[in-house]
């Protein structure tokens, strides 16, 4: 861990017990063993699908819940282990920016009054200047100074991140947690928020970490990425790296199900297809979560668990086939997603 | 919808006055004749003593049991007093009892289930239970103890009746806290820095009073009837003042013998104030319940 | 002669104080064997549209103007009997968020036996084997098990499959599929989109896949029918309207889902308008690059761009 690092978490582990659908008891473990690094000034990926674990991670870095293992180090402090007390005044550092508008805000109060709320904890300031503080943030999300005095139900999804945003900002954050901010909106709106958010990082340093399933945006924000299922890290690397090379087949999978889009894509698309649903595996299960669902599998992903090995330089996979899929070649982006690529059978042979 | 009035350069946090959005909510009308209702009741009650009406203890053994008529427009009681005057006078007794009983239920049972359901675990189980045991007890005798030891007084009255909204309140403050402790603004809120009693005061309270609005009316009704069986074993309100829980039971028996007019009017009068209470009550949910 | 054939649709919503004009006046054409994807953002119209079209509405929607022909019946003037042939058996739906759509009080095997009972007569023990074949048909494991279970028991995806499978059963000549993949993992998602042009081609029907992912769309639709606020705003081929769109809101839909090479993301600035207020002219002028006086004037006609291609915009 160097002095550049200001969020650091190691070896997180947070395990729930659960009635499954059956209504039996069972523990599910959420995150197995997460590790990550956000460095000053970076935005990471955190890319995921439900049961991934992603927004237990983020809501175990907030303090929202505790976790069972693990460290989290925020500039060097640790934080898991604080009383909501001590823990309280760092809170002003650590913001967060949820996903739903429609549930993120208090439906009896303005926008004003949420955003001066959110100032809490700098008690230092006044009222009033809590009050102009809450404008100005309001003017660089391009909102409007009237929305002050409305309710949330008086706003579009698009508007209501924003002061989402203004929100978590307010109180001068250094680190913004944002879970799937962009999930809800329409894709066409998907970008005023992304765009603000990369201009506030050029001009700040402001680390991120940027939660998405949806690639496509993942692929304009995100410097490094993260990838994860059933509560671990399969891949990480740059995001040029994970993205022009995936070497674990739920990454490729998921590259071959947002990226691609047009209709002669549909070989890629299917290429890159996993069998089945998310399984929630038995605890006594050594093997790769991804098992069942992969076509690379073999008999060996069934019995041994997998550890996080490094494929190339600063570039990591959970998977032991790693290179021989590397081989078989991924199409990298030769600039535009527009133009034709070879499915992989094509490539194989090549 | 309207939006705060801003001048060129200067936004303003304010919003239109309270009264103008619950007309742009509700329709002018709806809100002044509701209002202008209840306005009406309680400037009868406040200004009963000073109105030429009839007194309404004194007893005049000629002329009981009189259906209404000229000089008697609500007719009289079986002590001969004027039911017209009676029932304006006990305007003043009845808003103040219910609705005061009520208001001190609110304001302490609101809290109670908030913080129960907020804090969970053992607070919420000790809180729980107490409220479920007071609930379980038979009005009327806890209420004849509690005068016998404390006397009878009116205070004392309100406070037993105010006793018995506590459990309701708290109970249905609850149910709704606990599925609000994990919706994501009040988990922006702890990010935010705010401690836990201000997240249920701020946050969590003011989302919860929907449905204490709609049981409010429902309340005052019930401690009317809860003061009449008080009044009507001797506590509480004294017999000769008005009250319309009791002149409505005591009026009960006479319907028989065909002397209607004994609880109709008194009757009716609840009726209204009850209906009155309701519609407000609905218009102040309106501004609560809007959705995104 | 199209299999439906939308004319001139107009549908507000009575909501307390307020009417919301949902479409107005949308016209379209569906050919039979076609794969025809209606794709738009929030307010769009697209979900008012389907519904319109089985009725399904709330009771605070009015239909106030247009013809909704399914073969050429006016499916708008019949009675409550006469629509409930049609349903089901000449027209189905599978519904957005499918775990809702079906009843959690009965297992899922029999909800289908029912239906199917309902449209082919039969044992019941005929029809359970029937609710059998088709879970398995589309891909559920287990389906005998499967079949005893309760909606509650099956997964997001699961479920879509079972809907799906309901829509076998009947064996329709149109089949309507709202949003049936959002909110599924994009890995599933994939699959249910595979399986619903399985399930097509199988009945030999024709789809109407609604959706506000257009790049979801074009990989089983082969038409593409683009909405904005309540209006049509363009309407061809897949490859017309996602290679050489005309309409101006196509143009910049498209590029926030497909992206450009820029380090800023592609956005479309301003919000849909409110749909309680009326206009003159074209829906989107007020965030178009390219809206002059007129387009603030008069609401563009429809025009044709190529054959089979149409964009409503006075420049197209």
């Amino acid at each position: 861990m160097n002095a550049d690092d200001v969020l650091v978490v190691q070896n997180a582990v947070k395990v729930f017990t659960v009635r499954r659908r059956s209504l039996k008891r069972v523990s599910m473990t959420a995150v197995d063993d997460v590790s990550l690094t956000v460095r000053r000034g970076e935005t990471v990926g955190l890319v995921g699908e439900s049961g991934s674990g992603k927004s237990t991670l983020g809501r175990a870095i907030l303090r929202l819940l505790d976790l069972d293992g693990g460290k989290v180090l925020f500039e060097g402090q640790e934080i898991q282990g604080l009383s909501e007390r001590e823990f309280r005044p760092l809170r002003a550092k650590i913001q967060m920016v949820f996903q739903d508008p429609a549930t993120s805000f208090n439906p009896t109060m303005t926008i004003g009054q949420t955003l001066v709320d959110a100032m809490r904890l700098a008690g230092h300031l006044t009222l009033k200047q809590k009050e102009q503080r809450a404008l100005a943030l309001l003017d660089q999300m391009q909102l409007d100074e009237r929305f002050v005095a409305l309710y949330p139900y008086e706003m579009s999804g698009g508007q209501l991140q924003r002061v989402a945003l203004a929100r978590a900002l307010a109180p001068e954050p250094d680190f913004i947690f944002l879970d799937e901010p962009t999930a809800a909106l329409d894709m066409s709106v998907r970008g005023q928020i992304i765009n603000l958010l990369l201009s506030l990082q050029r001009q700040s340093s402001l680390s991120l970490i940027f939660v998405s399933h949806d690639l496509r945006v993942i692929r304009y924000i995100a410097d490094r990425v993260y990838v994860m299922y059933l509560g671990q890290v399969v891949e990480t690397g740059t995001k040029r790296a994970v993205f022009e090379s995936p070497r674990h087949p739920y990454t490729r999978a998921l590259l071959a199900a947002t990226l691609i889009g047009q209709a002669e894509r549909g070989e890629m698309r299917r290429a890159g297809m996993l069998a089945g649903e998310v399984t929630h595996r038995a605890p006594d299960f050594a093997g790769c979560r991804l098992y069942g669902r992969c076509r690379h599998a073999t008999d060996r992903c069934a019995r041994e668990p997998q550890a996080l090995r490094a494929v190339a330089p600063d570039h990591w996979a959970r998977c032991w086939r790693a290179e021989e899929l590397a081989q078989s070649g991924w199409p990298a982006e030769s600039g535009s997603v527009k133009e034709g690529l070879p499915t992989e059978s094509q490539q194989a042979t090549a | 919808m309207t939006t705060a009035a801003t001048s060129p350069k200067t936004a303003t946090f304010a919003r239109p006055s309270f009264l103008r959005r619950l007309v742009d909510a509700n329709g002018f009308w709806r809100v002044t004749i509701n209002f202008g209702i209840l306005l009406v009741f309680i400037g009868l009650g406040i200004l009963a003593p000073v109105l030429p009406l009839q007194n309404p203890v004194k007893p005049s053994p000629m002329n009981t049991l009189q259906p209404p008529s000229a000089e008697t427009w609500f007719g009289t009681d079986r002590d001969g007093m004027d039911i017209f005057s009676r029932t304006i006078h006990a305007i003043r007794t009845d808003f103040t009892l219910a609705i005061s009983s009520v208001l001190i239920g609110i304001a302490l049972g609101v809290p109670l289930g908030a913080i129960s359901g907020y804090y969970g675990g053992l607070l919420d189980n000790v809180i729980t239970r107490i409220t479920e045991v007071f609930q379980g007890f038979p009005q009327i005798l806890f209420g004849m103890a509690f005068i016998a030891a404390a006397g009878n007084t009116l205070t004392n009255v309100v406070l037993i009746v105010a006793f018995y909204n506590i459990p309701v309140y708290s109970k249905m403050v609850r149910s709704v806290v606990v599925p609000l402790r994990d919706v994501e603004f009040v988990q922006a809120a702890r990010v935010a820095g705010n401690p836990s009693l201000a997240i249920v005061f701020r946050h969590i309270i003011p989302n919860a009073l929907v449905p204490v609005f709609a049981q409010l009316p429902l309340s005052c009704a019930y401690a009317v009837q809860m003061i009449a069986g008080l009044s009507f074993i001797g506590l509480g309100v004294e017999i000769p003042k008005p009250e319309w829980g009791s002149m409505i039971q005591v009026g009960a028996n006479y319907i028989v013998f065909g002397k209607w007019w004994l609880s109709i009017f008194p009757g009716l009068a609840l009726f209204c104030s009850v209906w009155v209470l309701n519609n407000i009550s609905d218009i102040l949910k309106s501004l609560w319940s809007r959705r995104v | 002669m199209a299999l439906v054939d939308i004319q001139n649709l107009r549908v507000q919503f009575h909501v307390g104080r307020d009417v919301v004009y949902a479409l107005r006046g949308v016209s379209m054409q569906v050919e039979r064997g076609t794969r025809t994807a209606i794709v738009g953002e929030s307010g769009s119209g697209k979900t008012v549209t389907a519904t319109s079209m089985l009725r399904l509405l709330p009771p605070t929607a009015r239909i106030t103007e247009g013809r909704i022909l399914f073969q050429d019946t006016d499916l708008l003037a019949l009675n409550e009997n006469e629509l409930r042939q049609i349903r089901g058996s000449q027209v189905c739906m599978v519904f957005q968020n499918a775990s809702a759509a079906l009843n959690p009080l009965y297992p899922v095997g029999q909800q289908i036996a029912d239906v199917y009972r309902q449209h082919n007569g039969g044992s019941k023990r005929e029809a359970w084997q029937r609710a059998v074949e088709v879970l398995a048909a589309t891909g559920i494991p287990h389906p005998e098990d499967q079949a005893r279970n309760y909606p509650f028991e099956y997964s997001g995806g699961m479920a879509q499959r079972a809907m799906i499978a309901m829509a076998l059963v009947c064996s329709p000549q149109l089949l309507i599929a709202d949003e049936p993949t959002t909110g599924l993992d994009v890995t599933i998602q994939v699959q249910v989109l595979d399986l619903i042009q399985e399930v097509v081609e199988k009945l030999n029907a024709t789809l109407m896949l609604i959706s506000h992912d257009i790049g979801l769309v074009s990989v089983i639709c082969d038409r593409v029918i683009v909405m904005y606020a309540g209006t049509v705003m363009e309407t061809g081929t897949a490859s017309q309207v996602l290679e050489h769109p005309a309409n101006p809101y196509t143009i910049r839909l498209l590029e926030c889902f497909t992206g450009t090479d820029g380090e800023e993301m592609p956005f479309i600035p301003g919000r849909v308008p409110d749909l309680r207020e009326q206009w003159q002219g074209c829906s989107f002028a007020r965030r178009c690059p390219r809206a002059q006086d007129i387009c603030w004037r008069e609401a563009p006609t429809v025009r044709q761009v190529e054959p089979g291609h149409h964009s409503a915009c006075h420049f197209s």
